[in-house]
């Protein structure tokens, strides 16, 4: 037990440590913290799994030990900025006001293939285009453009345009009626009868979605006739 | 700090476990082999009634901790030790000295084995 509890302390250290040293570009989508915690569980659950002859608790205790350590590790990083610099890094600037950073590139192994595929993959065909693209901690890179190149949006038109954007509730789901969000939306059965009426259809089972925005629009899809 | 408790007392638990679990371990392969150091000197003294006896007590008595043993040490030792024992029996009842004690000796560093796995030390870490 003890011997599983020591082990999994120092492979977990070990592997983050690893991943750490190895970049950001390999991570991918989730943080070191994360990526060794389902790397090593999702091993670990198997070995017991498999092989009657070793006991269960050889795999729960690793299991609890990780699952307590990052835990544990999440909270530190909340608290401390120095340590979550330390576990998770720091993203770093590939593009600094439209100069390429190769030190930062060199030193994360993003090569300039990798580079342009990645703003290719955002809509930028020149690096010309782009005043910063920072390489975040989970892998990713955020690119933002110059003013020039950024795309209009209202306030650069100096429109003034009515605030409606609402978050719409889903009332009705696949035939099925959500009793609680036409609650929350001050509806009822007859209100919502009447809105099926208007649109031909009898029975809520007949609707694919309905949803309601805060402004009282109604957006309904029918059900298709199944072949 | 409270959201801190939750993992440093699961970590006080597996450890704590992990300690007692060390311990007993110690104390139960301790008495065995101390069990088993007797019956030798027993046949060694061409005593074999008490020898055979004693081998059975000794045996009683690790069958008692059979599920916790199974429970916190890889079946194949155990299993390794039951065999043993068995075989220790048959030597005692054909009352062949050498290989009954030959297999007494095997049984008792089997036994320290299995208290050794469950050790902390640099070696079992590493």
């Amino acid at each position: 037990m003890a011997i599983a509890f020591l082990r999994t302390v120092i492979l977990y250290f070990v592997i983050m440590a690893g991943l750490r040293l190895m970049g950001k570009r390999q991570i991918g989508e989730l943080e070191p913290a994360e990526l060794v915690l389902t790397m090593m569980i999702s091993d670990l659950a198997t070995v017991p799994m498999q092989d009657f002859g070793i006991p269960l608790l050889s795999g729960l205790i690793p299991i609890l030990t990780l699952l307590a350590l990052s835990m544990l590790l999440s909270q530190l990083s909340l608290k401390s900025l120095r340590f979550r610099a330390l576990v998770c890094g720091t993203p770093t600037v590939l593009i600094d006001r439209g100069r390429i950073c190769q030190a930062a590139m060199q030193k994360n192994r993003f090569t300039i293939d990798e580079l342009l595929e990645e703003l290719r993959g955002q809509g930028f065909s020149e690096i010309s285009a782009v005043k910063f693209a920072i390489l975040e901690n989970s892998g990713q890179l955020s690119v933002l453009p110059w003013p020039q190149e950024q795309p209009a949006a209202v306030k650069h038109l100096h429109q003034v345009v009515p605030d409606d954007v609402a978050l719409p509730t889903v009332l009705i789901n696949d035939g099925r009626t959500l009793q609680k969000n036409l609650e929350k939306c001050g509806k009822d059965g007859e209100w919502l009868r009447g809105q099926l009426a208007l649109r031909g259809l009898s029975s809520p089972g007949e609707v694919f979605l309905m949803t309601l925005t805060g402004t009282d629009t109604v957006a309904c899809i029918a059900k298709e006739d199944s072949p | 700090m409270k959201a801190f408790l939750p993992p440093i007392l699961l970590l006080a638990v597996i450890l704590t476990a992990a300690a007692v679990n060390c311990r007993t371990m110690e104390t139960l392969t301790c008495r065995w082999s101390d069990e088993l150091e007797q019956v030798d000197a027993l046949a060694d003294a061409g005593d074999w009634e008490l020898a055979g006896a004693g081998l059975e007590a000794g045996y009683r008595d690790w069958s008692k901790s059979q599920s916790y043993l199974h429970i916190v040490v890889r079946h194949e030792e155990v299993d390794g030790a039951e065999a043993m024992y068995r075989r220790a029996a048959a030597f005692a009842q054909t009352q062949e000295l050498s290989e009954f004690r030959a297999e007494l000796a095997d049984l008792r560093s089997q036994l320290l084995l299995i208290a050794e796995m469950e050790q902390v030390n640099a070696r079992n870490i590493l």
